[in-house]
């Protein structure tokens, strides 16, 4: 394995990739990147517990995001509340397959996925796994450049909601489930932001 | 082929010739010697594959030209009318801060808010940090501003999310030939322009050149 920063005493900064030398720092001193002036840190602080908190918050939230209607549409007196997965099926039964897959794939297996994915990287951290670091880091970067598609439904809802002001006759209304669904993808989002790929290599030397 | 140094001398690393030689990976954190690398490269970390550094074949003339026009496209997105919908004979035309708008009167402050930001405000504002970053590297001025601008781009990068827009509208289109005519407005032409126009101004933009030039001022 590689010399890494961290045995060098050295340290990248997080936000334009500068190294610089680290120093021992007492209560309440910071250090700033020499070149972009952002806090440098050897690792994100506290990265397990905040990407715990956000995870578990985006969990819970996951819940109603799937079982309240995220769109409720009026027309002609008739009302349909839809879910994100009925969302998904009424595109399938109106004979539109491709558009189906891809809001399947955006809306219901990327939270999932993403959800998933930061779940098995804490737990292999906390456990201090050895095993197939860099696929995990690859597992990392899939989960932090998928994790925006999510966002598709919302924008697509807001779209409809636009559009659909026709007083009595016709209106579409995002529901409670869209504010759940939006909270998720922004919860896991900064969950992905706030772990460390760092800490996946970290456990590997000591053991050695 | 031309080659582009990569080695930034700014006034830490030129009192740390280590911090100077050497670089790291941000995602596994192992440490490589700088060298330089051949235009249009780029590095990758042999341990996990993240990519450690590039050196773009384009200048910031094209990421400014590209962020230019993404700023004139950015006015015409919003500006025109981005879809008009027909049914049972009345027809109504929508900006794209319309969705913002309707959500924010139905009480959805918290969608609304998020919808203005990622597909309106931050992809602006990323433009226009392109633009303040490198005008005045073209101009051979001296940018203000250069970390807390970067920062703050840095910041907003993951909640830009024009290309998720642009897909959403796609099934929006689908959705509403359920209830009667859609067609696209000039504002939706104008927007997939700045969809373009924004990537390319985005994957043009070489953030070591703008380092760099600080050594020379």
């Amino acid at each position: 394995m590689a010399v890494r920063a961290l045995d060098g005493g050295l340290v990248c900064c997080h936000s334009c990739g500068q190294l610089s030398r680290w120093r021992r720092l007492s209560r309440g001193q910071e250090l700033a990147c020499p070149r972009c002036l952002r806090t440098v840190h050897l690792r994100k602080p506290n990265a397990m517990g905040k990407t715990w908190a956000l995870l578990i918050a985006a969990i819970i939230l996951y819940i109603p995001a799937n079982l309240m209607p995220v769109m409720a549409s009026v027309s002609y007196g008739r009302g349909s509340p839809d879910t994100i997965m009925s969302g998904v099926m009424e595109l399938f039964s109106s004979n539109q397959a491709v558009l189906a897959i891809i809001v399947f794939v955006a809306s219901i297996m990327v939270p999932v996925l993403k959800i998933l994915g930061l779940m098995i990287l804490l737990i292999s951290v906390h456990r201090r796994s050895r095993g197939r670091p860099a696929d995990r880091t690859r597992l990392y970067r899939l989960v932090e450049l998928v994790g925006r598609w999510s966002m598709l439904d919302v924008f697509m809802i807001s779209l409809m909601v636009s559009l659909m002001q026709f007083g009595a006759l016709s209106t579409v209304e995002a529901g409670p489930g869209a504010v759940c669904f939006a909270a998720v993808v922004v919860l896991t989002m900064l969950a992905a932001q706030s772990f460390d790929p760092r800490l996946i290599w970290d456990g590997m030397e000591e053991q050695r | 082929m031309e080659t582009c140094d990569l080695v930034v001398g700014s006034m830490a690393a030129m009192e740390d010739r280590e911090t100077e030689r050497l670089i790291a990976c941000h995602e596994c954190d192992a440490l490589f010697p700088r060298f330089l690398l051949p235009q249009g490269c780029e590095a990758r970390c042999s341990c996990c594959g993240a990519v450690l550094a590039r050196c773009k074949a384009t200048g910031p003339e094209h990421s400014v030209a590209w962020a230019l026009a993404g700023l004139l496209l950015w006015i015409g997105a919003n500006s025109s009318p981005f879809m008009l919908f027909t049914m049972a004979g009345s027809t109504q035309a929508s900006l794209l801060s319309e969705g913002s708008v309707q959500l924010a009167e139905a009480g959805r402050w918290g969608l609304a808010i998020l919808v203005l930001i990622c597909a309106i405000v931050v992809p602006l504002l990323r433009l226009l940090a392109l633009l303040w970053l490198q005008v005045p590297l073209l101009l051979g001025k001296r940018v203000w501003f250069k970390s807390l601008v970067w920062r703050a781009a840095r910041r907003m990068e993951a909640w830009g999310m024009l290309d998720v827009f642009l897909l959403g509208a796609f099934v929006a289109l689908v959705k509403f030939g359920d209830y009667g005519e859609i067609a696209l407005g000039r504002g939706f032409a104008a927007f997939v322009g700045l969809v373009v126009a924004s990537a390319a101004a985005h994957a043009c933009f070489d953030s070591e050149r703008v380092w760099a030039a600080e050594a020379v001022s």
